[in-house]
């Protein structure tokens, strides 16, 4: 038996990661192009995958946030007063879950999943996001896209040569941010 | 996360399709809703996500060959084999439609024969890995993009 790897699809977390990866990896897989896939994917209503990547991301909240109570599957169930392979399917991100067990998930979870109107300040709602800066591109230019309003920038090398970074916030621009690490001297960062 | 599939020999022959390929394209005309969520989940988990436990069933062939069923769920027809490797990469195989009336895949004559030929593909990879021809980073697998690699 004989076989080689392709890619069946482009790989980058974001758009640090991909730098990182393209400047890391020395041996990349080959991208396979396949036309008869390409067409149906071409095809493709972007509104459905929009509803697939929501209902996963905030399958993946709810989870994070289980997590961080401390509970796991079995528990959380006998708290929602659900079986757990209920809460498995909730999990998946396969089946649609109803606001009101969303509600209930954020009441016991103590966390909020759809609508922020509570008068607590975003910075304790988000957890902060740490970017690790691997290695600098060609550019000499990185950009960071997020929406957590707390960031922090780390150097991966002791030895990363001057680069400008620019951030920016995708959502929740009203709000006055705070690094939770200040950049060092090396970087000069853009208004954000 | 990497998102791999197979280019698989077919005597001195490269295939065209890779085994997810052949996968979507034998379903997509039967399946074709179901096909859609899968090819769409799997760039959810590519891009944004990563590979999260909850996502696929996992112990679905030998003792740690990182073998798993992806989105295997009571409601759906399809199912999906893949091999992990850690929350860096997935290497894609083939699956099938999985009758409601079965509990295992071994009871299914194509679920079964796919299945048995990732276990193979597992095996070689593992060897690859074990000989460095194949390096697991936190980036994914890296290899020489036309390295063949086979059990002979």
């Amino acid at each position: 038996m004989v076989l080689n790897l392709t890619h069946t699809k482009s790989l980058a977390m974001n758009d640090i990661t991909k730098d990182a990866k393209t400047c890391t990896m020395k041996k990349q897989p080959l991208k396979h192009k396949n036309p008869a896939v390409d067409a149906y994917r071409n095809q493709r209503d972007p509104k459905k995958k929009y509803k697939i990547e929501s209902a996963m991301a905030l399958a993946a909240a709810i989870e994070d946030a289980m997590i961080a109570k401390g509970l796991n599957r079995s528990r959380f169930a006998q708290v929602m007063g659900v079986l757990p392979s209920q809460i498995t399917r909730w999990l998946s991100g396969t089946q649609g879950i109803n606001t009101e067990s969303i509600f209930d998930m954020e009441f016991e979870l103590n966390t909020k999943f759809i609508l922020n109107h509570t008068n607590k300040p975003l910075e304790e709602e988000y957890k902060p996001q740490i970017f690790e800066i691997h290695q600098i591109p060609l550019s000499n230019e990185v950009t960071i896209k997020t929406k957590s309003p707390v960031i922090a920038i780390a150097k991966n090398k002791n030895h990363i040569p001057d680069c400008k970074i620019k951030i920016t916030i995708q959502e929740h621009k009203r709000k006055v941010l705070t690094p939770i690490s200040t950049p060092t001297h090396k970087y000069s960062v853009s208004k954000y | 996360m990497q998102i791999l599939s197979p280019l698989l020999f077919e005597g001195d022959h490269l295939r065209a399709n890779t085994l997810y390929e052949d996968f979507f394209l034998d379903n997509i005309h039967t399946y074709k809703e179901e096909i859609e969520n899968i090819d769409d989940r799997l760039s959810v988990i590519g891009h944004q996500l990563g590979m999260r436990s909850s996502y696929y069933k996992d112990h679905e062939g030998s003792p740690g060959d990182g073998i798993i069923a992806l989105f295997d769920d009571k409601r759906k027809n399809l199912r999906l084999y893949a091999i992990l490797f850690g929350n860096v990469a997935v290497v894609l195989g083939n699956g099938g439609f999985k009758s409601k009336r079965i509990r295992a895949y071994q009871e299914d004559e194509l679920l079964n024969k796919q299945n048995r030929a990732l276990r193979k593909i597992s095996a070689i990879l593992n060897q690859a890995i074990l000989d460095k021809r194949i390096i697991v980073t936190e980036y994914g697998l890296e290899f020489d993009p036309h390295e063949i690699f086979s059990d002979e």
